[in-house]
């Protein structure tokens, strides 16, 4: 039972990241915003913010 | 006075970053300037108290009554993700000044191993709801306070006659082992 509850808790946690982060790519910025300043010198792979995600962009 | 000196001693003798060494990450790479300082400073005293706050309801009255404390982490990780998550759709919407300001930063704050570990902490130290708002606010402040200081230092040295050698990231680290010493001295004052 126990462990049930645990899936259940995970399975829930998981369902609000989804939702939060579809939520999040759905809302367009207000403006665009200069990542180059921010992003200089930080070498953050997980951040979706990184220009080095967005080289194969057109 | 307990209050205090929990604030107390987490903005300054446990400071996260220089005396705990988390988030050492953005605290060397958000630091360039003052300006992008406390703007990820600010995003992270947010992100801090409320993790902390939702960290240890989840603790109390999920995780301890159905006795699956093992799924703490997972749970802190998960729940900062979607906070941060939130809070950027809160602020796109409402405040695009603010957004404008700190939005990059706070897209980072999910990879903050500051975070995570006041968070752990909070749980870890047994902590009543009170002591867990004053614990994480402090926490965060003093991750304010660390970023801002070494980024006005940073950009003075942007213009002092520093060696070859030492230029750029070298002499960023000894500022950075200074001002971790300078806070040692307040070591075992609470």
């Amino acid at each position: 039972m126990e462990y049930l509850i645990a899936l259940g808790f995970m399975a829930v946690l998981v369902f609000i990241y989804m939702g939060s982060y579809l939520l999040n790519k759905k809302v367009e910025p207000p403006m665009k915003i200069d990542v180059d300043g921010g992003c200089k010198n930080c070498r953050s792979i997980g951040c979706a913010n990184n220009p080095a995600h967005h080289k194969g962009d057109k | 006075m307990d209050f205090f000196v929990l604030f107390f001693g987490a903005v300054f003798v446990n400071n996260v970053v220089l005396t705990q060494f988390l988030g050492v990450c953005p605290f060397l790479g958000v630091s360039k300037d003052s300006k992008s300082a406390i703007g990820m400073g600010v995003a992270v005293v947010f992100v801090i108290i409320v993790s902390s706050m939702l960290t240890w309801l989840l603790n109390v009255y999920l995780l301890e009554a159905f006795n699956i404390q093992y799924m703490q982490t997972i749970t802190i990780i998960l729940m900062i993700a979607s906070i941060v998550q939130i809070v950027e759709v809160l602020i796109k919407r409402f405040s695009p000044k603010l957004y404008k300001s700190m939005g990059v930063y706070l897209a980072l704050i999910t990879t903050n191993c500051a975070v995570v570990g006041t968070a752990n902490n909070v749980i870890s130290k047994d902590f009543d709801i009170l002591q867990t708002f004053i614990y994480s606010a402090g926490i965060s402040i003093g991750f304010l306070f660390a970023m801002y200081v070494f980024s006005t230092i940073r950009q003075r040295l942007g213009i002092a006659p520093v060696s070859e050698g030492f230029k750029g990231n070298p002499i960023a680290l000894i500022t950075a082992a200074i001002m971790a010493l300078s806070l040692y001295g307040l070591g075992g004052l609470v």
